[in-house]
């Protein structure tokens, strides 16, 4: 899709830190479009290459090499006048004065956003009303998330960048933080959300991308996504039969009575699966046909302990 | 009187005077440094042969005295403002927002500017009583104390583009705390310094704005004079200025 109809538009870029000898180039040649009103993700383990990718959208930082745009044709570097009051911006930590009041630090940004929402009611909306005179530092790490949500969406931003919105939440927050990016969503905000939860770009993307060492290693929606990956039959086989018995083309692994075949042909094997089973009178206990998930996805792009890892760097 | 930029300055103004007033131990430094700072200074500059130079006792107050807030009060808290705001990701954060890069500095050192001012306006008026001189040429000392907030503002992002850290502020300030006063006729009158020392120090960086603040109450400049003083310090600031633009650091070194 061209940048032109697009809020955000990354071509080829890429971020190196360093100079001289020791450079490390964190984001190598990424590219993704993301419509107006459309919330894309960017899911990956620490360390993938989120933040430095979403920082130069943001114009905190300018690519190496490839190009980046905003509604179509702005650079977020040098249009920064004209972007800024149409985005709003988390960073994944930080950039709170730790001695003022959330109150006060909301007050603070309602004096620097054209247009601001009153400030009692970011707070409200951000569950902080009871914490309003509560010093920043003594704001919990999820408290502190949303009040940087507040402040992010503090004027209707056309365009959204979250950083990693909901690390260090706990469940409740993390449910309260999903249902205001999708009231945003449900208003047409155009959304750029980093996350490692998978469960999280699954809930709420329309389009994600699976960032690994610097690099897309894959992009589309969730079924999209999955699709390239091996679905899983399942159910238990009466003690006289074999798994050797079956005639299907994909892996089959049993344990505990249990058989379950992998295969990139669902249909066709589940077909043959069920015919063999009908013809030779066998009941398969609890059959289930699945699609990969999103997990299995990651993990074969990311590696296992990649999809594991939780909190970090 | 209602631009953005306006209204983005006045808003960092603000919430650096309340984070200001939220320490009272800064209501003693504002009192006390500037205070004790001056005795100390007047006892020193007893021990000078400030008659053989025909230097006013009072009028040389006011440019020390103005050249030790311009140091303490302005540039080395301001340095350290940059550097906390910054380690915070403060400065960060702040660009994600719709406020543009020198307001973000020129805003939070705004205060620092309101404080040091005001503390010279009154050092210097209590100095006029008590040495029962007054101003000759306020133009000059206008000039002296533009020159110099602009120049220790400057001075002071340099600075903190200089510093990795909360605590390395200390030690990247030490030279202009030390080093400064020395040579910029801060604590001594060049006059007092053997004379080719003295007039080549007329090119240091604090030099021009302490002989401005001076001449502001002696009169002892020319306007040529007052002119190459003022071309001075904007040419120190102007380099300041374009060393912090070119190297100033928006976030922490990882
Ligand atoms: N300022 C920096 N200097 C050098 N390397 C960095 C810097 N910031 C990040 N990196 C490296 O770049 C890579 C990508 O980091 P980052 O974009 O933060 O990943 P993510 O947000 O996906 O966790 C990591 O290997 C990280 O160590
Ligand atoms: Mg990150």
């Amino acid at each position: 899709m061209a940048a032109e109809n697009s809020h955000i538009h990354a071509q080829d870029v890429w971020r190196r830190y360093g100079t001289g000898k020791k450079t490390f180039d964190a984001v190598r040649g990424v590219s993704f479009t993301v419509r107006p009103g459309e919330l894309f993700a960017l899911l990956g383990t620490n360390g993938a290459g989120k933040t430095s990718t979403v920082e130069m959208l943001e114009g905190l930082a300018a690519p190496h090499r490839g190009g980046v745009r905003l509604f179509g044709t702005l650079d977020p570097v040098a249009d920064r006048a004209r972007i800024r009051p149409r985005t709003g911006a988390m960073l994944q930590e930080g950039g709170f004065i730790s001695h003022l009041t959330a109150q006060e630090t909301v007050g603070m940004w309602a004096g620097l956003t054209t247009r601001p929402r009153p400030v009692a009611q970011a707070l409200d909306r951000a569950g902080l009303s009871h914490r309003a005179a509560v010093m920043v530092r003594n704001l919990s790490g999820g408290e502190r998330r949303r009040l940087d949500l507040a402040i992010a969406t503090l004027s209707h931003p056309d365009v959204l960048f979250l950083d990693e919105p909901t690390a260090g939440m706990d469940v409740e927050g993390r449910h309260a933080t999903w249902q205001l990016i999708r009231e945003l969503q449900g208003r047409g905000t155009t959304i750029l959300l980093t996350t490692h939860y998978l469960e999280e770009a699954e809930s709420l993307a329309d389009q994600l991308a699976i960032m690994h060492r610097g690099r897309i290693a894959a992009s589309g929606s969730v079924p999209d996504i999955v699709a390239g990956h091996p679905s899983t039959l399942s159910f238990g086989l009466p003690e006289q039969w074999t798994a050797g018995d079956l005639p299907v083309g994909g892996t089959v692994a049993e344990r505990d009575g249990r058989v379950t075949v992998t295969t990139g042909e669902l249909q066709k094997d589940a077909a043959r699966l069920l015919a063999w089973a009908e013809s030779h009178d066998v009941a398969l206990a609890r059959f289930t046909a699945r699609p990969a998930s999103l997990e299995e996805a990651f993990i074969a792009v990311a590696g296992r302990d990649g999809g594991r890892r939780e909190e970090g760097a | 009187m209602n631009s953005p930029t306006t209204q983005h300055m006045k808003t960092l103004f603000r919430i650096e005077w309340t984070l200001f007033h939220r320490i009272k131990s800064n209501y003693v430094f504002v009192v006390l440094v500037p205070a004790m700072l001056l005795f100390t200074m007047r006892s020193v500059q007893k021990q000078l042969p400030l008659r053989e130079h025909g230097i006013e006792a009072g009028p040389l107050m006011v440019s020390t005295a103005t050249g030790v807030l311009l140091i303490f009060s302005l540039y080395s808290s301001v340095t350290g403002l940059y550097v906390a705001r910054r380690e915070e990701l403060v400065l960060k954060r702040l660009r994600t927002g719709e406020v543009a890069d020198p307001v973000i500095l020129a805003g939070g050192a705004s205060m620092y500017v309101a404080i040091c001012v005001t503390q010279i306006v009154v050092v210097a008026a209590v100095l006029s009583v008590m040495f029962g001189v007054m101003p000759r040429q306020p133009l000059a000392a206008a000039a002296g104390l533009l020159t110099g907030i602009a120049l220790m503002t400057a001075m002071a992002a340099t600075t903190a583009a200089l510093c990795r850290t909360v605590e390395s502020v200390l030690v990247a300030t030490l030279p202009a705390i030390f080093v400064l006063p020395m040579i910029s006729g801060v604590y001594i009158p060049r006059e007092v310094l053997p004379d080719a020392l003295g007039e080549a120090l007329l090119f240091a960086p604090l030099s021009s704005t302490i002989d401005l603040m001076r001449s502001g109450w002696t009169g002892e400049l020319t306007a040529p004079e007052t002119l190459t003083r003022t071309a001075l310090a904007t040419a120190w600031t102007a380099l300041f200025a374009w060393t912090a633009t070119r190297r100033f650091r928006w976030e922490p070194r990882t």
